[in-house]
């Protein structure tokens, strides 16, 4: 009998297939005990060494549910038996799985003695010390870390491959991995710029934080990493590495005469490629970073992909490639269903799904009826973290988050933590950098926070990091979670999850939030915990099965839907801007761009996918369109996403325009008229690009959020300005009716959507028309060179004395608590410097959040040698 | 009760002012901010121009073209565009 046969054997019905089952029902219980009021028979004997060695067994297979089984029974006899020697013989097992972190928890936790490498026979002894030297990933002659079978396999396959895709999820130390190797390749010179693309600035700030704190490692303490797009980077002598969204990479590529040739470039959550809304943007972005430099080393990271090899098909020829499929979990989950007790409202039971079959783990009480939906998940999450750290609810909304955490805070009024110094200053930075009536200024007090995309950064951060510690008990999210904030928890309680406000959760979202259960080296055990799936309404699907995401460029899906994409290309000459199709524009601007950069559409990647037929029509089509276009070429080039027909509707706007030119440009936000100015090139936007910022009742509050937000102006005095508008509205009667939390939600959600989104966007290829035009009318003297709004209006600052502050890597709220202290506006990134190693700062009246960012930040410089 | 006064513009006949304006109003609506009106609207409102009380005074040198701006941020109106490049805006409802 091969190796192979045992193992399907094992698993199979005349194997142990009941034993395995009746273990992981019974870890599971044993796991989730303390949350339970009443438990279901734990009392249970097993033959451990029968299912060790049939963990020893499975341990040996490269079959991920094999894997899985030996993890499981290892973690079970390891937390749960009575036996010292059965516990190490668990250990053992996970040392052969490659989970030293675990094996480290366990001693941590006085499950094992130290030095279980010591205790085993001479043969396991050798084994043991083999298979530490095999997982072993040295990064410097200092630093090396023991790592999973995943990390293993991307570290040996990084040092051969020129593009390569890996996928795994969360806990499995993708990232980790990633920057230290290329931090590595940076402190052997094999790397002299890099970019570290990730689709939202909040997974930017945390890539570039990681990089600057493991650069240390890596004796490369002088060496540069940031998130702004400056021009001076361009071409620069001194090695640097980039972190940017794929918005920000374009507007770095256009910021110089030509653009940086970059050596390395790794796409974080590759799987946005198929991201409607960005997913044009990013493959555009990539394919401007390898046209530049066709030996450009590609990394793709994604999670739990079911095709990360597609992501390798637009690689050079003759490069070599790899593959790092995502290997078996490094912590047992448990896919746990929460529901009532028939006619028992308070009452309710958990049971554990193993291969849909529900088995039961316990019962536990609700704290009071739960008498909406709200309550009903918002009890149940309090029922079960209440007396444990680490647990993530899963809502639909903002404002849900806000509900449910409060109810959370209500439920836990015999817990006071603001004592606890931490929480406190969080509190104390919520009302001063956002308001006084702002929710998490009383929830933080007894643990319990939200977090939302909207949020200021500095505070999303904190409350990530103060999760991570165990001070916040329980964070409830939205999907900014899903979007790539790397933060794990020990359980996610759902009910009915969505993305966005009207699709339920594909199983693939699904699981990659699940995938967040169970913090690698924290836990032994993640819990998803999905409540009332019994109701049809609320899990339409039923329980999501286990499932991989299927990548597909959006390039591919939108040129496959060909009928549509030739009807829309016929009448895209003459469409009204309020009748275009997102997702078909950003396609055929992209084809667009192709044609007229190449000549020909045959080697456009997504065009080399359809039948020659097609893509000829295709291509005769979008040819005769671009005859009468003169929007030079880079223009086309540096505007992915926003197609050439309207960009040249845009020059045609200019050139019939008789008034001065000047009455063109964009004023100075210190200038008194430079809010109608924003409202007459938004009218502008409107009619010739897309109408983004349509209807027309709408331009006026867009621009008076991108003209307070690009002045500099505080969160704070946005909203307090916001709500000062309301109260002289008159619609509401009191202070008291004001809806505060709604109020506050829509003016952050309006500064990331409007300000930093569309208007450095569609601003910067205003802009880039207008010089044109300036340049055909032989006016181009009296277009300003400093026009870097797209970068102003990206950070919200308009000085060179903000940005230098944000370059040296402080928050754009700590950056304008800060500046409001500096008379001069043009400091570079050394003057500010200097001044914050005086330490003058200490003294000011800044909120406790941003004094303790400043310290953080004057450390790391210090460390640098700066 | 006053009297229906019917209006003719352009050779379209109005039973009374009200109706005018209505037409009037919903050729602005037809436009965004800064959008040019086309040559069909242009015709009659060339011809509603001459209507206005300061009617010299708006064409000046000529009407190279008419366009969509906002007069205050929340309402459009009417713009001429002359012939040597000046605009100024005019009310429909003084053409009336």
């Amino acid at each position: 009998m091969s190796l192979q046969v045992l193992q399907n054997w094992l698993e199979s019905e005349s194997g142990i297939k009941n034993q395995l089952n009746q273990l992981r029902i019974w870890s599971a219980r044993k796991s989730i005990v303390s949350s339970l009021q009443n438990v279901v028979d734990t009392d249970q004997d097993h033959d451990w060494q029968k299912l060790l060695l049939a963990a020893s067994i499975f341990s040996q297979s490269d079959d991920k549910r094999h894997q899985e089984y030996a993890l499981m029974i290892a973690q079970s006899a390891l937390c749960f038996s009575d036996e010292p020697l059965i516990r190490d013989a668990g250990s053992l097992i996970l040392a052969r799985l490659s989970n030293h972190r675990t094996i480290n928890l366990a001693q941590e936790q006085h499950l094992i003695e130290p030095n279980l490498g010591t205790r085993v026979g001479v043969i396991e002894q050798l084994l043991w010390n083999k298979r530490k030297l095999n997982s072993e990933i040295v990064f410097n002659e200092k630093h090396s870390i023991s790592g999973n079978l995943f990390q293993v396999d991307l570290w040996s396959k990084l040092s051969d491959a020129d593009w390569l895709s890996a996928t795994a999820p969360t806990a499995a130390g993708k990232t980790f991995t990633i920057l230290n190797w290329l931090l590595s390749q940076f402190s052997s010179k094999k790397c002299h710029s890099a970019v570290f693309v990730a689709p939202t600035r909040a997974l930017v700030t945390e890539i570039e934080r990681q990089l600057n704190e493991l650069k240390i490692d890596h004796n490369l303490n002088s060496l540069k990493i940031t998130s702004l797009p400056l021009r001076e980077l361009n071409g620069r002598k001194e090695p640097f590495i980039t972190v940017f969204t794929q918005e920000r990479l374009h507007i770095f590529l256009n910021s110089g005469s030509s653009p940086q040739k970059f050596d390395i470039a790794i796409i974080d959550e590759a799987q946005k490629l198929s991201d409607e809304r960005r997913g044009v943007i990013l493959q555009d972005a990539l394919e401007r970073l390898c046209r530049e430099n066709n030996k450009c080393k590609v990394v793709f990271l994604s999670p739990h992909s079911k095709n990360p090899e597609v992501l390798l098909e637009d690689a050079p020829e003759n490069v070599i490639t790899a593959v790092v499929p995502s290997a078996s979990s490094t912590v047992m989950q448990n896919l746990i269903v929460a529901e009532q007790v028939p006619r028992k409202p308070t009452e309710w039971k958990l049971s554990l799904s193993i291969e849909g079959e529900l088995n039961e783990l316990g019962g536990f009480k609700l704290i009071d009826r739960p008498t909406n939906a709200a309550k009903r998940l918002a009890f149940v999450a309090l029922a079960l973290g209440k007396s444990t750290t680490g647990t993530l609810v899963y809502v639909n909304t903002a404002s849900a988050a806000e509900k449910i955490a409060t109810l959370i805070y209500d439920g836990l009024d015999d817990i006071d933590l603001s004592e606890d110094s931490e929480l406190s200053e969080l509190s104390e930075s919520c009302k001063k950098i956002i308001h006084p009536k702002f929710q998490l200024v009383k929830l933080v007090k007894r643990g319990v926070a939200f977090h939302y995309g909207n949020m200021p950064s500095i505070l999303r951060e904190e409350i990530e990091r103060l999760f991570t510690l165990g001070e916040i008990k329980f964070l409830v999210s939205t999907s900014t979670l899903i979007e790539g904030v790397n933060i794990a928890c020990k359980t996610i309680v759902v009910r009915g999850p969505k993305k966005g406000i009207m699709h339920h959760m594909s199983p693939q979202d699904f699981w990659n939030l699940a995938g967040r259960a169970g913090r690698w080296g924290a836990d032994f055990y993640g819990n998803i915990v999905c409540v009332d799936v019994s109701k049809a309404d609320v899990w339409p699907y039923g329980l999501p099965q286990k499932t991989a995401y299927p990548i597909k460029r959006e390039t591919d899906t939108v040129i496959q839907q060909y009928d549509d994409l030739i009807e829309y290309i016929t009448n895209r000459p003459a469409m009204d801007t309020n009748d275009l199709d997102h997702k078909l524009e950003h396609v055929t601007a992209y084809l667009m761009s192709w044609q007229i950069r190449e000549g020909s559409l045959k080697d456009a990647s997504p065009i080399k996918k359809i039948s020659p037929e097609a893509a000829q029509n295709i291509e005769e089509l979008v040819q005769p369109l671009l005859e009468s276009i003169d929007v030079e070429r880079k223009i086309v080039s540096a505007n992915p996403g926003i197609s050439v027909i309207a960009l040249q509707r845009l020059l045609e706007f200019f050139r019939n325009q008789s008034e001065d030119m000047e009455s063109l440009l964009p004023l100075p936000p210190e200038d008194p008229d430079s809010v109608d100015q924003f409202v007459f090139i938004f009218d502008v936007i409107n009619l010739t690009l897309a109408p983004v910022f349509a209807p027309q009742q709408r331009v006026l509050p867009c621009a008076l959020t991108t003209w307070d937000w690009m002045r500099g102006k505080t969160l704070g005095r946005m909203i307090a300005a916001r709500l000062e508008r309301e109260r002289k509205n008159g619609s509401y009667e009191s202070d008291e009716e004001l809806p505060y939390a709604k109020l506050i939600r829509e003016t952050m959600s309006q500064v990331e959507e409007i300000a930093r989104f569309y208007a450095p966007k569609y601003l910067g290829a205003y802009l880039s028309v207008l010089r044109q035009h300036f340049v055909e009318k032989d006016q181009i003297d009296m277009f300003p060179d400093e026009l870097t709004y797209d970068l102003f209006l990206e950070f919200g600052v308009s000085t060179k004395t903000l940005i230098s502050l944000i370059g040296l890597g402080l928050s754009r709220t700590s950056s304008i608590e800060l500046a409001e202290y500096y008379g001069r506006s043009e400091m570079s990134e050394e003057e500010v410097l200097t001044r914050l190693h005086s330490g003058e700062w200490e003294s000011l009246d800044l909120p406790p959040l941003v004094k303790r960012e400043i310290r953080n930040i004057v450390k790391q410089k210090i460390l640098e040698g700066m | 009760m006053a009297k229906r006064q019917p209006v003719e513009i352009g050779g379209v006949k109005f039973d009374k002012k009200g109706d005018a304006l209505d037409y009037l109003k919903d050729i602005l609506g037809k436009y965004k901010p800064e959008e040019t009106v086309v040559e069909q609207d242009s015709i009659f409102l060339r011809q509603a121009l001459d209507r206005h009380p300061e009617a010299q005074e708006k064409i000046g040198c000529g009407v190279a073209s008419f366009f969509v701006r906002r007069a205050d941020f929340s309402t459009t109106c009417f713009w001429i565009r002359r012939t040597d490049g000046t605009v100024v805006r005019f009310s429909y409802k003084s053409c009336v």
